[in-house]
């Protein structure tokens, strides 16, 4: 009896251990992903361009100095002389840098900075980066303020320096707003594409379509396709749609379009096996219910089999922007690996996955800013998948009682 | 007596299952036929075909003639002939929508928009239905939340929304409990006024309380089709009588 208890406990320990193991797995995912990248991830990352503007400004005029005051914050530095704050921080690509926390409205740097490139005025933000200064003092000695020094030595610095030779500042770069841009027209374009199709495809199938040897090699050539790795798709785009948007003068090259004809055809049987799934189990009696009041097998299409359908066609969609935003092998071939900040439909691009290739593909990988945008996909897709949830439950609450 | 329907020399296959044999029946107008028999003797396969139900059954096949008002009912468009036929199945089949459009549901798919008509049809048919009353305030209220027996109703009523000569019946009380089971046949007698009936029914009582004319079924044949008295209190046939009084079947 004892010994049946063991033995008995014994298997279930390790059947506990066994099943626990994926669960450990995804968590050491997540601290991982999380400690790399919570400390890049900000609204600032999301919104900034990926490629950095550059400036090189000066003041060359001798300024007698004014005497600024500001309350600074723990981790501020103030001149006073010129009326500004920095601050040390780390930029998008997770070098130490020093940030512009804090401009006086009365302060001649504002305004006053004069672009060498361009001879105009620059007007300087607060939450741009300074990577150098270069200082004249009251006795004509050069002041050098490199970033690497930090804050405290550039606020020194300003203070003693009565003219500015040269400051050299870096706006934004390192962020991701192009990516989301193209990864937005990805789906938007993937999706009114493949909706049609595949919806179309799904009700002939389950409707009309005999029940033949056509119909099933039909049927198993798309569960098939699903199987299909998907850089074998980014081929196919690349043979064949890259060449035709080419042809057509719409594009030169990579295209984001391209690549939602190559994610169409990828997706097509999650759509089609989702959409059929959700006609399938409407009850055949509804349906004959229909067409016994004598109305016609397309009415009964529209009026009955689709509107139940929704919930279907709405998992799959979200099932379809999770693939959209997941897929990175077939987008590579299609859309190319330069990360772009002007987005247009009928150019290369990347996708918040594509845009991690592009990082780790660098000379310096940058773990953290991957990191930070493994956040926002892992976020997004654990979104979608908790929508799916969701209008599965209110699927089984909206009426099926059968 | 006026014919509805004529069957002559009806035999129907599911592929090589051979289904209904050399069935003749003549349906009269306005009076309730029953159609009785044991399981998978046909009885449900020949209503079907009254309304080309069977149509939708890829390898089934139909020989002989059906005429329905005097003419082949193959020669009858598919949608006019649902309209004046209808049908009630064996387990209430509401659409999943309001009360109101189910019923609306006939009129529309026929082109009927205005909504005062739709109206109108709506209220008469839940009338003559008998459920106007348990649902006229909850007109806009899910058809799936009523009880089985206000369900199979709504489907009676939906079916005299298309005003139909002709309603046909499988089975309409095999899922519900003996009260609802009660007030079907109670409308069912209301409705031979107004229609032909043709009912379906394992219940030999409910044969005797609802029809005028019975078929009795058996293995694709029809053994023996007489009035409902006459059937039941002299059976001509020995099938019949060991069928009816229990000893068989």
């Amino acid at each position: 009896m004892i010994k049946r208890k063991i033995i008995d406990s014994f298997w279930n320990v390790l059947t506990y251990l066994f099943s626990s193991v994926g669960i450990i797995v995804l968590l050491l995912i997540f601290i991982f992903v999380f400690s790399n990248g919570a400390s890049t991830l900000s609204w600032n990352l999301i919104t900034s361009d990926y490629n950095q503007t550059t400036y090189v400004l000066s003041y060359k005029d001798k300024y007698d100095g004014g005497n600024f005051e500001y309350k600074c914050k723990d981790d501020e530095y103030f001149s006073s002389y010129w009326g500004i704050a920095f601050t040390d921080t780390v930029n998008t690509e997770g070098v130490d840098s020093v940030i512009i926390s804090y401009i006086d409205d009365h302060s001649p740097l504002l305004n006053g900075l004069l672009d060498v490139g361009n001879d105009n005025y620059h007007h300087l933000q607060v939450n741009q980066y300074v990577t150098t200064a270069l200082l004249v003092g009251e006795e004509g000695n050069i002041i050098s303020c490199p970033a690497r020094k930090g804050a405290e030595s550039m606020a020194a610095g300003f203070n003693r320096g009565v003219s500015i030779t040269t400051l050299n500042l870096v706006d934004g770069g390192g962020g991701i707003r192009g990516s989301l841009i193209a990864t937005l027209y990805l789906i938007l374009f993937t999706l009114i594409l493949v909706l049609p199709l595949g919806i179309a495809a799904a009700i002939y199938l389950s409707i009309y379509a005999k029940d033949n040897w056509l119909t099933h090699l039909l049927k198993s050539l798309i569960d098939m396709s699903s199987g299909v790795p998907s850089i074998i798709f980014g081929l196919v785009g690349l043979l064949l749609f890259v060449p035709m948007f080419n042809a057509l003068v719409v594009s030169e090259g990579y295209s984001i379009l391209a690549g939602a004809l190559t994610m169409t055809i990828m997706l097509l049987p999650i759509v089609i096996s989702t959409t059929k799934e959700a006609i399938d189990v409407i009850p055949k009696k509804i349906i004959s219910g229909s067409l016994a009041l004598g109305a016609s097998q397309t009415q009964t299409t529209f009026k009955i089999i689709l509107p139940n359908a929704i919930p279907g066609i709405l998992t799959s969609t979200l099932l379809a922007i999770g693939r959209i935003i997941g897929e990175s092998a077939a987008i590579i071939f299609v859309m190319g690996t330069q990360v772009q900040d002007h987005v247009l439909p009928n150019r290369g691009g990347t996708t918040l996955a594509t845009h991690i290739y592009n990082l780790m593909g660098l000379e310096n990988p940058n773990y953290k800013l991957a990191s930070a945008i493994a956040i926002v996909i892992l976020m997004s897709v654990l979104i979608l998948n908790i929508l799916v949830k969701l209008i599965g439950y209110r699927l089984n609450k909206f009426g099926r009682k059968h | 007596m006026e014919k509805i329907f004529e069957i002559k020399n009806v035999n129907l296959y599911y592929g090589e299952k051979h289904a209904l044999k050399d069935i003749n029946l003549d349906i009269y107008k306005k009076k309730v036929t029953a159609f009785i028999g044991p399981s998978g003797c046909g009885k449900s396969t020949l209503l079907r075909c009254l309304d080309r139900m069977n149509d939708l059954i890829d390898n089934c096949k139909v020989e002989g003639s059906i005429k329905y008002n005097d003419k082949e009912l193959n020669q009858y468009d598919t949608l006019t002939l649902r309209s004046n036929v209808g049908m009630v199945f064996q387990s209430p089949n509401p659409f999943p929508m309001s009360i109101f459009d189910n019923i609306a549901y006939g009129p529309r798919c026929h082109g009927i928009k205005n909504r005062k008509a739709l109206e109108e049809i709506v209220i008469s048919s839940l009338k003559k239905a008998a459920l106007y009353d348990e649902v006229k305030d909850n007109l806009k209220g899910s058809a799936l939340a009523l009880s089985g027996g206000q369900q199979q109703r709504l489907c009676i009523a939906r079916c005299i929304a298309m005003k139909p000569d002709v309603i046909l019946m499988d089975e309409p009380t095999s899922a519900l409990d003996p009260i609802a089971t009660l007030k079907i046949e109670e409308l069912i007698n209301e409705l031979k006024k107004d229609f032909t009936i043709v009912i379906v029914t394992h219940n030999m009582q409910q044969a005797t309380r609802v029809s005028d004319y019975t078929a009795f079924f058996m293995l694709g044949e029809i053994i023996e089709y007489n009035t409902t008295n006459e059937l039941f209190k002299n059976p001509h046939n020995k099938k019949t009588e060991d069928y009816i009084t229990g000893r068989f079947g």
